[in-house]
Protein backbone atom coordinates (compact mmCIF):
# COMPACT_ATOMS: atom_id res chain seq x y z
CA UNK A 1 0.00 0.00 0.00
CA UNK A 2 1.39 3.43 -0.90
CA UNK A 3 2.25 5.60 2.10
CA UNK A 4 1.40 8.88 0.40
CA UNK A 5 -2.11 10.02 1.15
CA UNK A 6 -4.11 11.52 -1.66
CA UNK A 7 -7.17 13.73 -1.32
CA UNK A 8 -8.99 15.02 -4.34
CA UNK A 9 -11.38 17.91 -3.98
CA UNK A 10 -13.44 20.06 -6.24
CA UNK A 11 -14.33 23.73 -5.79
CA UNK A 12 -17.74 24.15 -4.06
CA UNK A 13 -18.07 20.38 -3.44
CA UNK A 14 -15.13 19.71 -1.17
CA UNK A 15 -13.54 16.30 -0.82
CA UNK A 16 -14.57 13.94 -3.59
CA UNK A 17 -12.01 11.17 -3.32
CA UNK A 18 -9.45 9.83 -0.83
CA UNK A 19 -6.99 6.95 -1.14
CA UNK A 20 -6.53 4.15 1.45
CA UNK A 21 -3.25 5.65 2.70
CA UNK A 22 -4.84 8.84 3.98
CA UNK A 23 -7.70 6.90 5.55
CA UNK A 24 -5.19 4.83 7.47
CA UNK A 25 -3.12 7.90 8.39
CA UNK A 26 -6.15 9.63 9.92
CA UNK A 27 -8.00 6.59 11.25
CA UNK A 28 -11.18 7.24 9.30
CA UNK A 29 -13.13 4.98 6.99
CA UNK A 30 -13.28 6.25 3.40
CA UNK A 31 -16.98 7.04 3.80
CA UNK A 32 -16.39 9.09 6.92
CA UNK A 33 -13.60 11.08 5.35
CA UNK A 34 -15.68 11.96 2.30
CA UNK A 35 -18.13 13.82 4.57
CA UNK A 36 -15.39 15.94 6.20
CA UNK A 37 -14.18 19.35 5.24
CA UNK A 38 -10.37 19.79 5.22
CA UNK A 39 -10.70 22.27 8.08
CA UNK A 40 -12.27 19.49 10.19
CA UNK A 41 -9.11 17.40 10.05
CA UNK A 42 -6.58 20.25 10.31
CA UNK A 43 -5.14 21.44 13.64
CA UNK A 44 -6.94 24.73 14.41
CA UNK A 45 -3.63 26.62 14.73
CA UNK A 46 -2.63 25.62 11.19
CA UNK A 47 -5.87 26.51 9.40
CA UNK A 48 -4.86 30.12 8.71
CA UNK A 49 -1.56 29.08 7.18
CA UNK A 50 -3.29 26.73 4.76
CA UNK A 51 -6.08 29.18 3.95
CA UNK A 52 -3.44 31.79 3.11
CA UNK A 53 -1.87 29.62 0.41
CA UNK A 54 -5.15 28.20 -0.78
CA UNK A 55 -6.58 31.66 -1.45
CA UNK A 56 -3.48 32.44 -3.51
CA UNK A 57 -4.40 29.52 -5.75
CA UNK A 58 -7.97 30.80 -5.99
CA UNK A 59 -6.61 34.23 -6.93
CA UNK A 60 -4.51 32.68 -9.67
CA UNK A 61 -1.30 33.82 -7.98
CA UNK A 62 0.12 30.29 -7.71
CA UNK A 63 -0.76 26.80 -8.98
CA UNK A 64 0.63 24.75 -6.15
CA UNK A 65 2.19 24.91 -2.68
CA UNK A 66 3.82 22.69 -0.12
CA UNK A 67 3.59 23.28 3.64
CA UNK A 68 4.15 21.44 6.86
CA UNK A 69 1.11 21.33 9.11
CA UNK A 70 -0.75 19.20 11.62
CA UNK A 71 -3.71 16.93 11.04
CA UNK A 72 -5.87 15.54 13.79
CA UNK A 73 -6.35 11.76 13.85
CA UNK A 74 -9.79 10.33 14.59
CA UNK A 75 -8.49 9.42 18.06
CA UNK A 76 -7.61 13.11 18.65
CA UNK A 77 -3.82 12.66 18.40
CA UNK A 78 -1.85 15.13 16.34
CA UNK A 79 0.06 14.08 13.23
CA UNK A 80 2.63 16.23 11.47
CA UNK A 81 2.29 16.01 7.70
CA UNK A 82 3.80 17.56 4.63
CA UNK A 83 1.03 18.74 2.35
CA UNK A 84 1.46 19.47 -1.35
CA UNK A 85 -1.58 20.95 -3.05
CA UNK A 86 -1.81 21.27 -6.78
CA UNK A 87 -4.69 22.66 -8.77
CA UNK A 88 -5.59 21.14 -12.07
CA UNK A 89 -7.13 23.51 -14.58
CA UNK A 90 -9.29 22.85 -17.59
CA UNK A 91 -8.74 24.19 -21.11
CA UNK A 92 -10.46 27.48 -20.21
CA UNK A 93 -7.94 27.98 -17.45
CA UNK A 94 -10.56 27.43 -14.78
CA UNK A 95 -9.92 25.28 -11.74
CA UNK A 96 -11.09 21.75 -12.38
CA UNK A 97 -10.07 20.05 -9.15
CA UNK A 98 -7.36 19.93 -6.51
CA UNK A 99 -5.02 17.12 -5.66
CA UNK A 100 -3.50 17.07 -2.20
CA UNK A 101 -0.53 14.77 -1.57
CA UNK A 102 0.05 14.09 2.13
CA UNK A 103 3.19 12.61 3.60
CA UNK A 104 3.37 11.62 7.26
CA UNK A 105 6.41 13.42 8.75
CA UNK A 106 5.51 12.78 12.35
CA UNK A 107 8.71 10.81 13.04
CA UNK A 108 10.89 13.56 11.62
CA UNK A 109 8.94 16.25 13.48
CA UNK A 110 9.15 14.24 16.65
CA UNK A 111 12.91 13.98 16.26
CA UNK A 112 13.09 17.68 15.47
CA UNK A 113 11.04 18.56 18.53
CA UNK A 114 13.15 16.30 20.74
CA UNK A 115 16.26 17.94 19.33
CA UNK A 116 14.78 21.37 19.92
CA UNK A 117 13.94 20.38 23.49
CA UNK A 118 17.50 19.15 23.97
CA UNK A 119 18.80 22.38 22.45
CA UNK A 120 16.60 24.43 24.77
CA UNK A 121 17.90 22.44 27.72
CA UNK A 122 21.48 22.99 26.62
CA UNK A 123 20.77 26.67 26.12
CA UNK A 124 19.29 26.97 29.60
CA UNK A 125 22.27 25.10 31.00
CA UNK A 126 24.79 27.33 29.27
CA UNK A 127 22.82 30.41 30.34
CA UNK A 128 23.02 29.11 33.89
CA UNK A 129 26.76 28.51 33.52
CA UNK A 130 27.22 31.93 32.05
CA UNK A 131 25.41 33.48 35.01
CA UNK A 132 27.58 31.52 37.41
CA UNK A 133 30.64 32.58 35.48
CA UNK A 134 29.51 36.19 35.72
CA UNK A 135 29.06 35.83 39.46
CA UNK A 136 32.51 34.27 39.76
CA UNK A 137 34.04 37.14 37.80
CA UNK A 138 32.22 39.58 40.06
CA UNK A 139 33.66 37.82 43.06
CA UNK A 140 37.16 37.80 41.57
CA UNK A 141 36.75 41.54 41.08
CA UNK A 142 35.55 41.99 44.64
CA UNK A 143 38.48 39.99 45.95
CA UNK A 144 40.85 42.07 43.88
CA UNK A 145 39.42 45.40 44.99
CA UNK A 146 37.58 45.04 48.25
CA UNK A 147 39.82 42.52 49.99
CA UNK A 148 43.24 43.35 48.62
CA UNK A 149 42.84 47.03 49.53
CA UNK A 150 42.43 46.66 53.30
CA UNK A 151 44.95 43.83 53.46
CA UNK A 152 47.59 45.91 51.70
CA UNK A 153 46.83 48.91 53.92
CA UNK A 154 47.25 46.59 56.88
CA UNK A 155 50.66 45.54 55.54
CA UNK A 156 51.75 49.16 55.21
CA UNK A 157 50.57 49.93 58.74
CA UNK A 158 52.46 46.96 60.16
CA UNK A 159 55.64 48.10 58.36
CA UNK A 160 55.14 51.51 59.88
CA UNK A 161 54.59 50.09 63.32
CA UNK A 162 57.80 48.07 63.15
CA UNK A 163 59.98 51.04 62.27
CA UNK A 164 58.22 53.59 64.49
CA UNK A 165 59.75 54.47 67.82
CA UNK A 166 57.52 57.30 68.91
CA UNK A 167 55.10 55.82 71.43
CA UNK A 168 52.22 58.12 70.62
CA UNK A 169 52.57 57.48 66.90
CA UNK A 170 52.63 53.75 67.55
CA UNK A 171 49.30 54.04 69.35
CA UNK A 172 47.84 55.96 66.42
CA UNK A 173 49.04 53.26 64.03
CA UNK A 174 47.52 50.54 66.18
CA UNK A 175 44.21 52.38 66.17
CA UNK A 176 44.35 52.48 62.39
CA UNK A 177 45.12 48.78 62.24
CA UNK A 178 42.06 48.10 64.35
CA UNK A 179 39.99 50.28 62.04
CA UNK A 180 41.16 48.46 58.92
CA UNK A 181 40.63 45.15 60.61
CA UNK A 182 37.01 45.90 61.38
CA UNK A 183 36.50 47.10 57.79
CA UNK A 184 37.92 43.84 56.60
CA UNK A 185 35.65 41.80 58.83
CA UNK A 186 32.66 43.77 57.59
CA UNK A 187 33.62 43.08 53.99
CA UNK A 188 33.99 39.38 54.71
CA UNK A 189 30.58 39.35 56.37
CA UNK A 190 28.99 41.03 53.36
CA UNK A 191 30.66 38.59 50.99
CA UNK A 192 29.59 35.64 53.09
CA UNK A 193 26.04 36.91 53.08
CA UNK A 194 26.09 37.42 49.30
CA UNK A 195 27.48 33.93 48.73
CA UNK A 196 24.80 32.49 50.94
CA UNK A 197 22.15 34.30 48.88
CA UNK A 198 23.61 32.99 45.63
CA UNK A 199 23.78 29.46 46.95
CA UNK A 200 20.20 29.68 48.20
CA UNK A 201 18.89 26.99 45.87
CA UNK A 202 15.97 25.86 48.00
CA UNK A 203 14.13 29.11 48.40
CA UNK A 204 10.48 28.62 49.06
CA UNK A 205 8.57 30.75 46.60
CA UNK A 206 5.12 32.10 47.38
CA UNK A 207 2.62 34.45 45.83
CA UNK A 208 3.31 37.31 48.20
CA UNK A 209 0.89 40.15 48.71
CA UNK A 210 2.95 43.20 47.74
CA UNK A 211 0.88 45.67 49.76
CA UNK A 212 1.24 43.56 52.89
CA UNK A 213 5.02 43.20 52.43
CA UNK A 214 5.30 46.92 51.89
CA UNK A 215 3.29 47.82 55.00
CA UNK A 216 5.56 45.61 57.09
CA UNK A 217 8.62 47.24 55.54
CA UNK A 218 7.28 50.72 56.18
CA UNK A 219 6.83 49.83 59.84
CA UNK A 220 10.59 49.32 60.14
CA UNK A 221 11.23 52.73 58.61
CA UNK A 222 8.48 54.60 60.48
CA UNK A 223 10.92 56.86 62.37
CA UNK A 224 12.81 57.90 59.24
CA UNK A 225 9.60 58.41 57.32
CA UNK A 226 8.13 60.70 59.99
CA UNK A 227 11.34 62.63 60.60
CA UNK A 228 11.79 63.39 56.90
CA UNK A 229 8.11 63.98 56.04
CA UNK A 230 8.22 61.22 53.43
CA UNK A 231 5.03 60.73 51.43
CA UNK A 232 4.52 57.18 50.22
CA UNK A 233 1.90 56.32 47.61
CA UNK A 234 1.16 52.93 46.09
CA UNK A 235 -0.77 51.31 43.27
CA UNK A 236 -0.84 47.54 43.16
CA UNK A 237 -4.16 47.24 41.34
CA UNK A 238 -2.57 45.83 38.18
CA UNK A 239 -0.61 43.14 40.02
CA UNK A 240 -1.45 42.65 43.70
CA UNK A 241 0.88 39.68 44.20
CA UNK A 242 4.34 38.63 43.15
CA UNK A 243 5.88 35.17 43.04
CA UNK A 244 9.01 35.41 45.19
CA UNK A 245 10.77 34.26 48.32
CA UNK A 246 8.99 36.59 50.76
CA UNK A 247 12.01 37.04 53.07
CA UNK A 248 14.12 38.51 50.28
CA UNK A 249 11.26 40.60 48.96
CA UNK A 250 10.96 42.41 52.26
CA UNK A 251 14.70 43.02 52.47
CA UNK A 252 14.71 44.33 48.88
CA UNK A 253 11.87 46.75 49.57
CA UNK A 254 13.55 47.85 52.79
CA UNK A 255 16.80 48.61 50.96
CA UNK A 256 15.17 50.43 48.06
CA UNK A 257 12.91 52.56 50.26
CA UNK A 258 15.57 53.44 52.79
CA UNK A 259 17.83 54.41 49.87
CA UNK A 260 15.07 56.64 48.53
CA UNK A 261 14.88 58.30 51.96
CA UNK A 262 18.64 58.59 52.49
CA UNK A 263 19.21 60.13 49.08
CA UNK A 264 16.33 62.58 49.24
CA UNK A 265 16.72 66.06 47.87
CA UNK A 266 16.97 68.87 50.39
CA UNK A 267 15.00 71.05 48.00
CA UNK A 268 11.72 69.15 48.31
CA UNK A 269 9.79 66.80 50.57
CA UNK A 270 10.48 63.21 49.60
CA UNK A 271 7.76 61.40 47.64
CA UNK A 272 8.08 57.68 47.01
CA UNK A 273 5.71 55.89 44.66
CA UNK A 274 5.60 52.11 44.62
CA UNK A 275 3.57 50.34 41.95
CA UNK A 276 3.29 47.01 40.24
CA UNK A 277 2.24 45.79 36.83
CA UNK A 278 2.37 42.67 34.76
CA UNK A 279 2.58 41.26 31.28
CA UNK A 280 2.28 37.76 29.88
CA UNK A 281 5.31 36.31 31.63
CA UNK A 282 6.54 38.76 34.26
CA UNK A 283 5.46 40.81 37.24
CA UNK A 284 7.15 44.18 37.78
CA UNK A 285 7.55 46.40 40.82
CA UNK A 286 8.62 50.01 40.38
CA UNK A 287 10.03 52.12 43.21
CA UNK A 288 10.19 55.76 42.16
CA UNK A 289 11.51 58.67 44.20
CA UNK A 290 12.03 62.39 43.64
CA UNK A 291 15.46 62.44 45.27
CA UNK A 292 19.02 63.29 44.28
CA UNK A 293 19.23 60.79 41.42
CA UNK A 294 22.31 58.95 40.23
CA UNK A 295 24.54 60.10 37.40
CA UNK A 296 24.11 56.93 35.34
CA UNK A 297 26.35 58.11 32.53
CA UNK A 298 29.14 58.02 35.03
CA UNK A 299 28.09 55.16 37.25
CA UNK A 300 25.87 52.86 35.19
CA UNK A 301 28.18 49.85 35.49
CA UNK A 302 28.70 50.31 39.21
CA UNK A 303 25.25 50.93 40.64
CA UNK A 304 24.94 47.39 41.96
CA UNK A 305 28.62 46.83 42.80
CA UNK A 306 29.93 46.17 46.30
CA UNK A 307 31.20 49.23 48.16
CA UNK A 308 30.30 51.59 45.35
CA UNK A 309 28.86 54.88 46.48
CA UNK A 310 27.75 57.83 44.42
CA UNK A 311 27.12 60.63 46.85
CA UNK A 312 29.22 62.20 49.59
CA UNK A 313 26.88 60.77 52.17
CA UNK A 314 28.44 59.42 55.36
CA UNK A 315 25.62 56.89 55.61
CA UNK A 316 26.48 55.40 52.23
CA UNK A 317 28.31 52.12 52.53
CA UNK A 318 27.75 50.61 49.14
CA UNK A 319 26.34 47.32 50.40
CA UNK A 320 22.57 47.73 50.00
CA UNK A 321 22.15 47.59 46.24
CA UNK A 322 24.76 44.87 45.95
CA UNK A 323 22.69 42.68 48.27
CA UNK A 324 19.47 43.66 46.51
CA UNK A 325 20.89 42.55 43.17
CA UNK A 326 22.09 39.26 44.63
CA UNK A 327 18.70 38.58 46.18
CA UNK A 328 16.82 39.53 43.02
CA UNK A 329 18.99 37.25 40.89
CA UNK A 330 18.73 34.38 43.37
CA UNK A 331 14.97 34.56 42.71
CA UNK A 332 15.53 34.49 38.90
CA UNK A 333 14.59 38.15 38.71
CA UNK A 334 16.22 41.20 37.24
CA UNK A 335 16.71 44.71 38.56
CA UNK A 336 17.24 47.81 36.50
CA UNK A 337 17.51 51.50 37.24
CA UNK A 338 16.56 54.72 35.53
CA UNK A 339 17.62 58.00 37.02
CA UNK A 340 18.02 61.66 36.35
CA UNK A 341 20.27 63.78 38.55
CA UNK A 342 18.23 66.03 40.83
CA UNK A 343 14.95 64.64 39.49
CA UNK A 344 14.76 61.17 40.97
CA UNK A 345 15.34 57.49 40.51
CA UNK A 346 13.21 54.52 39.52
CA UNK A 347 14.24 51.00 40.34
CA UNK A 348 12.35 48.29 38.48
CA UNK A 349 12.19 44.70 39.68
CA UNK A 350 11.13 42.01 37.23
CA UNK A 351 10.17 38.50 38.30
CA UNK A 352 8.86 35.53 36.34
CA UNK A 353 5.21 34.81 37.10
CA UNK A 354 5.93 31.20 38.01
CA UNK B 1 65.89 66.73 47.59
CA UNK B 2 67.01 69.42 45.20
CA UNK B 3 63.88 71.52 44.75
CA UNK B 4 60.57 71.94 46.47
CA UNK B 5 58.10 69.30 45.38
CA UNK B 6 54.43 68.80 45.99
CA UNK B 7 52.83 65.39 46.03
CA UNK B 8 49.12 64.88 45.45
CA UNK B 9 47.29 61.80 46.65
CA UNK B 10 43.84 61.10 45.17
CA UNK B 11 42.36 58.17 47.09
CA UNK B 12 39.23 57.62 49.14
CA UNK B 13 41.01 55.39 51.67
CA UNK B 14 42.02 57.75 54.47
CA UNK B 15 44.20 55.16 56.16
CA UNK B 16 46.16 54.65 52.96
CA UNK B 17 46.53 58.44 52.82
CA UNK B 18 47.79 58.35 56.36
CA UNK B 19 50.45 55.73 55.53
CA UNK B 20 51.65 57.67 52.48
CA UNK B 21 51.84 60.94 54.37
CA UNK B 22 53.70 59.30 57.20
CA UNK B 23 56.27 57.65 54.95
CA UNK B 24 56.85 60.72 52.77
CA UNK B 25 57.29 62.91 55.86
CA UNK B 26 59.67 60.51 57.55
CA UNK B 27 61.80 60.06 54.46
CA UNK B 28 61.45 63.74 53.49
CA UNK B 29 60.57 62.72 49.94
CA UNK B 30 58.33 65.75 49.27
CA UNK B 31 57.81 69.15 50.77
CA UNK B 32 54.10 69.21 50.67
CA UNK B 33 51.28 66.72 50.32
CA UNK B 34 47.76 67.56 49.20
CA UNK B 35 45.03 64.95 49.38
CA UNK B 36 41.63 64.43 47.78
CA UNK B 37 39.07 61.73 48.54
CA UNK B 38 37.83 61.38 44.97
CA UNK B 39 38.53 62.48 41.41
CA UNK B 40 35.96 65.23 41.39
CA UNK B 41 37.42 67.03 44.41
CA UNK B 42 40.83 66.86 42.74
CA UNK B 43 39.73 68.04 39.29
CA UNK B 44 37.81 70.94 40.86
CA UNK B 45 40.94 71.99 42.75
CA UNK B 46 43.09 71.74 39.60
CA UNK B 47 40.64 73.79 37.57
CA UNK B 48 40.42 76.48 40.24
CA UNK B 49 44.19 76.72 40.51
CA UNK B 50 45.03 76.33 36.85
CA UNK B 51 46.96 79.63 36.85
CA UNK B 52 48.84 79.01 40.08
CA UNK B 53 51.76 76.67 39.43
CA UNK B 54 52.76 76.87 43.10
CA UNK B 55 49.39 75.41 44.15
CA UNK B 56 49.63 72.50 41.74
CA UNK B 57 51.46 69.26 42.50
CA UNK B 58 54.44 67.79 40.67
CA UNK B 59 53.39 64.23 41.18
CA UNK B 60 49.96 62.62 41.48
CA UNK B 61 49.29 59.22 43.03
CA UNK B 62 45.91 58.25 41.59
CA UNK B 63 43.66 55.48 42.86
CA UNK B 64 41.25 53.68 40.52
CA UNK B 65 38.24 52.81 42.65
CA UNK B 66 36.74 55.87 44.25
CA UNK B 67 33.20 57.13 44.75
CA UNK B 68 31.74 60.07 42.80
CA UNK B 69 34.51 60.12 40.18
CA UNK B 70 36.93 57.24 39.86
CA UNK B 71 40.50 57.26 38.59
CA UNK B 72 39.62 56.62 34.96
CA UNK B 73 36.98 59.34 34.94
CA UNK B 74 39.46 61.72 36.59
CA UNK B 75 41.91 61.05 33.72
CA UNK B 76 39.17 61.81 31.17
CA UNK B 77 38.55 65.17 32.84
CA UNK B 78 42.27 65.81 33.36
CA UNK B 79 42.93 65.30 29.66
CA UNK B 80 40.65 68.23 28.91
CA UNK B 81 42.70 70.65 31.03
CA UNK B 82 46.20 69.18 30.67
CA UNK B 83 47.21 71.62 27.89
CA UNK B 84 46.30 74.59 30.06
CA UNK B 85 48.36 73.42 33.05
CA UNK B 86 51.36 75.66 33.70
CA UNK B 87 53.68 72.80 34.62
CA UNK B 88 54.53 69.20 33.93
CA UNK B 89 52.75 66.83 36.31
CA UNK B 90 53.64 63.15 36.55
CA UNK B 91 50.76 60.76 37.24
CA UNK B 92 51.20 57.34 38.80
CA UNK B 93 48.31 55.00 39.15
CA UNK B 94 48.32 53.32 42.55
CA UNK B 95 45.66 50.73 43.15
CA UNK B 96 45.03 47.58 45.09
CA UNK B 97 43.67 46.10 41.90
CA UNK B 98 45.68 43.20 40.49
CA UNK B 99 43.03 42.85 37.81
CA UNK B 100 44.78 42.30 34.50
CA UNK B 101 42.19 44.46 32.74
CA UNK B 102 43.01 47.46 34.91
CA UNK B 103 46.72 47.08 34.20
CA UNK B 104 46.15 46.79 30.47
CA UNK B 105 43.90 49.84 30.51
CA UNK B 106 46.47 51.86 32.46
CA UNK B 107 49.23 50.93 29.98
CA UNK B 108 47.08 52.26 27.17
CA UNK B 109 46.82 55.72 28.71
CA UNK B 110 49.69 58.06 27.89
CA UNK B 111 49.01 60.35 30.83
CA UNK B 112 49.98 57.56 33.22
CA UNK B 113 53.71 57.21 33.78
CA UNK B 114 53.54 53.96 35.68
CA UNK B 115 51.25 51.62 37.56
CA UNK B 116 51.94 50.54 41.14
CA UNK B 117 50.11 47.95 43.20
CA UNK B 118 49.26 48.56 46.84
CA UNK B 119 50.83 48.15 49.33
CA UNK B 120 53.50 50.56 48.16
CA UNK B 121 56.98 49.32 49.04
CA UNK B 122 59.93 51.51 49.97
CA UNK B 123 61.43 50.93 46.53
CA UNK B 124 58.18 52.06 44.90
CA UNK B 125 58.29 55.39 46.73
CA UNK B 126 61.85 56.01 45.58
CA UNK B 127 61.04 55.02 42.01
CA UNK B 128 58.12 57.43 41.96
CA UNK B 129 59.66 60.37 43.73
CA UNK B 130 63.23 60.32 42.48
CA UNK B 131 62.28 59.71 38.90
Amino acid sequence: MPTIGIITSVPDKGIVDVNPAICKMLGYARKELLTKKWTDITHPDDVDLDVGYFSKILNNEIDSYTIEKRYIHKNDTIIWIELSVECIKNDDDEIDFFVALIKNIDDRKGAENRLQAELDKTKALSQNLENRNKHLREFAHITSHNLRAPVSTMASLLDMLISENDQEMRLTIIEKIEEVNSQLLETLDSLGEALEIQEGQNLEFKHADIDYKLKRTIKFLQTDIKANKVKISTDFSRAPTIYVYPGYMQSILLNLISNAINYRSKERDPIIHISSDTDENYTYIHVTDNGLGIDLERHADKVFGLYKTFHRNPKAKGVGLFMVKNQVEAMDGEISVESEVDKGTTFTLKFPKQ
Amino acid sequence: MSKARTLCVIDDDNIYQFTVKHFIKNEKLADEIITFADGEEAINYFTENINKPEALPDIILLDINMPIMDGWQFLDEYEKIVDKLPKQITIYMVSSSVDHEDLKKARGINLISNYFTKPLKVADYYLMLNA
